[in-house]
């Protein structure tokens, strides 16, 4: 079973402690969302999954191998990760911004094979991008361009999927969407850690939600439990009577 | 690209470096040629194989060299406006052959002031690595590749403000115009291992290059080791565009403009940019090399890097007013 596990992980940047002694264990499955105000560590601790930066003390395990120690390219196979602004330097089309996706299986000077083929198709296709493969990514919507990217992300069919803040700047269908297409990853046996402001999403379609504060854990717990009123309070200096509820939008058919 | 973007561009190439071999001032035709490589003798014959063959190889090779430059670092750096100049490559390879120049030392061996100008290239790279650090973003390189340009532009100002008499000045200046007039094997010879390391180098960096497109942390999630292909970009540059500088002089524009030309023929993904850039530089130079030839009038030598810059800086002006809305 894929599974990533922090202990006691401690992160500085800058001389400045942003994660301290971060402990928490997540597996296949499971859909959850980092919450908390900015500043609180989310962003940090995805990039410490990722394997982007290293702990500076403690571990950061994917299947009981510290994340650091794997290969880069073994890596990139196990974990996907969409960072917060996906900006793209050249005007490409879908298809070939999808494909990127399968660099960590490529060889060099190989044209793609069948199985990245493959996936790429059914990235688009889980994703809901294959009606504009052949546009350009600078003629969409910015909800478009949310779904191609994470259709990159797919497209690695990595077990472990890192998202940080894949709804922000985006409508509330788009981010229905979204949050839709993560979902059906994660019954479908993957790992997913996403870091969302929006908490009634949070709470509607998570299976845990991790409330981070000054890069601590302050409740790791089923939506209900973790989003109370008390804790909301604490953590974002806000009222929400009842405690945040998962919310009932839906798409019009 | 796609195949027929690849015939139409090697096609080109075989038509440049046809030109570059049968015309001149006396016009050859494949007579001469068939003559040459069945070890033929007569004046045309020795034309061909000592002056034109050697020079026409050297034309193509430093023009792929520099328009595979050119893509890998617009690639690299995501940027269009990168050229083989920004790493301040060209520059120092220009500060070696002046120095070399300027103390003589071209009246002691032929491949003296190559020797020189690859060095002193090798020598800018080193600074440059040190310079921005070993994890060096690419602001940061661009900076620090500015600043070793600066630096040999510099010294290579000083030395000409040194120079002993007009005549060593005239030389130092004849070279920096960059120019194929003094092709020969030896320097064909000394610049094509060279140029075809750097080739290889910078060939390696395309997948590299494509994970880039969507920004350095993504590049590093797709398992891209960006120390490596670093190294690689700089490295194959450094080979690439030292080896040419060192025997032709400095040859501007070609790595800039060919990469923005051929971007939207690829669908602007960098790492299928590189070999058409290489291809379509071949074409460029030589071209350019021929022209510079025919255009010569006794007396009145045309230098390449004269003619390049004047081809290409308005036709680079013209490309970023029609791309405006493309160009990020």
């Amino acid at each position: 079973m894929t599974g990533i596990r922090f202990d006691k992980a401690r992160l500085e940047l800058g001389g400045r402690p942003v994660l301290h002694s971060l402990s928490l264990s997540a597996g296949a499955g499971e859909l959850i969302a980092l919450a908390g105000p900015n500043g609180a560590g989310k962003s940090s601790l995805l990039r410490l999954a990722a394997g982007l930066l290293p702990p500076d003390r403690g571990q950061v395990e994917l299947d009981g191998q510290a994340v650091g120690g794997l290969d880069a390219r073994q890596r990139a196979r196990q974990i996907a990760y969409l960072p917060a602004e996906s900006r793209e330097a050249w005007p490409l089309d879908v298809q070939s911004l999808v494909a990127l996706g399968r660099i960590p299986f490529r060889k060099p000077l190989r044209r793609l094979s069948d199985a990245d083929e493959a996936a790429i198709t059914s990235a688009m296709q889980r994703a809901g991008v294959t009606a504009f493969a052949a546009r350009r990514i600078d003629t969409l919507s910015s909800g478009e361009r949310a779904r191609v990217h994470l259709a990159r992300m797919l497209a690695t069919q990595a077990p472990v999927l890192l998202l940080d803040e894949p709804t922000a700047a985006l409508d509330l269908k788009h981010q229905l969407a979204v949050m839709d297409i993560v979902a059906a990853e994660a019954k479908a046996g993957r790992l997913v850690i996403m870091a969302l402001h929006a908490l009634d999403l949070a709470a509607r379609y998570a299976d845990r939600v991790v409330l981070m504060q000054e890069g601590q854990i302050r409740a790791d717990a089923a939506p209900d439990t973790a989003l109370s009123e008390e804790n909301v309070r604490a953590v974002f200096g806000v009222e929400a009577p009842g405690g945040i509820q998962a919310s009932g939008l839906k798409p019009v058919r | 690209m796609s195949l027929r973007g690849y015939l139409v561009l090697t096609v080109l190439v075989l038509v440049a470096f046809a030109l570059a071999l049968f015309a001149g001032d006396g016009w050859l035709g494949p007579g001469a040629l068939l003559a040459a490589l069945t070890g033929g003798q007569g004046l045309d014959v020795q034309i061909l194989r000592e002056l034109r063959l050697p020079r026409a190889l050297l034309g193509v090779l430093i023009g792929a060299g520099l328009g595979a430059s050119g893509a890998v670092l617009q690639g690299f750096f995501r940027n269009p406006l990168a050229d083989p100049g920004v790493v301040g490559v060209s520059a120092s390879a220009g500060l070696g052959a002046v120095l070399a120049l300027y103390l003589g030392l071209s009246s002691l061996s032929l491949l003296a002031v190559p020797l020189a100008a690859i060095m002193m290239a090798g020598c800018g790279v080193a600074l440059l690595l040190m310079l921005a650090g070993p994890r060096a973003a690419a602001t940061t390189l661009i900076l620090a590749g500015v600043a070793v340009g600066a630096t040999a532009t510099a010294l290579t100002a000083l030395i000409m403000n040194l120079a002993p008499n007009p005549w060593a000045l005239a030389e130092i200046a004849y070279w920096l115009m960059g120019s194929l007039n003094d092709a020969s094997w030896s320097e064909s010879g000394f610049a094509l291992p060279l140029i075809w390391a750097g080739f290889i180098l910078l060939m390696l960096t395309r997948g590299g290059l494509d994970a880039l497109s969507l920004g350095e942390e993504t590049a590093r999630s797709l398992g891209v080791d960006l120390g490596r292909l670093r190294l690689s970009v700089v490295a194959g540059t450094a080979l690439a565009v030292g080896g040419g500088v060192a025997v032709a002089g400095a040859i501007g524009f070609v790595g800039l403009v060919v990469p923005h030309l051929l971007r939207p023929f690829v669908h602007y993904r960098a790492g299928a940019l590189v070999l058409p850039s290489a291809l379509a530089g071949a074409v460029l130079l030589s071209l350019a090399d021929t022209a510079t030839r025919l255009l010569s009038g006794p007396g009145m030598p045309l230098y390449l890097g004269v003619l390049t810059a004047l081809i290409g800086a308005p036709f680079f002006l013209w490309l970023v007013r029609a791309n405006q809305k493309v160009a990020p």
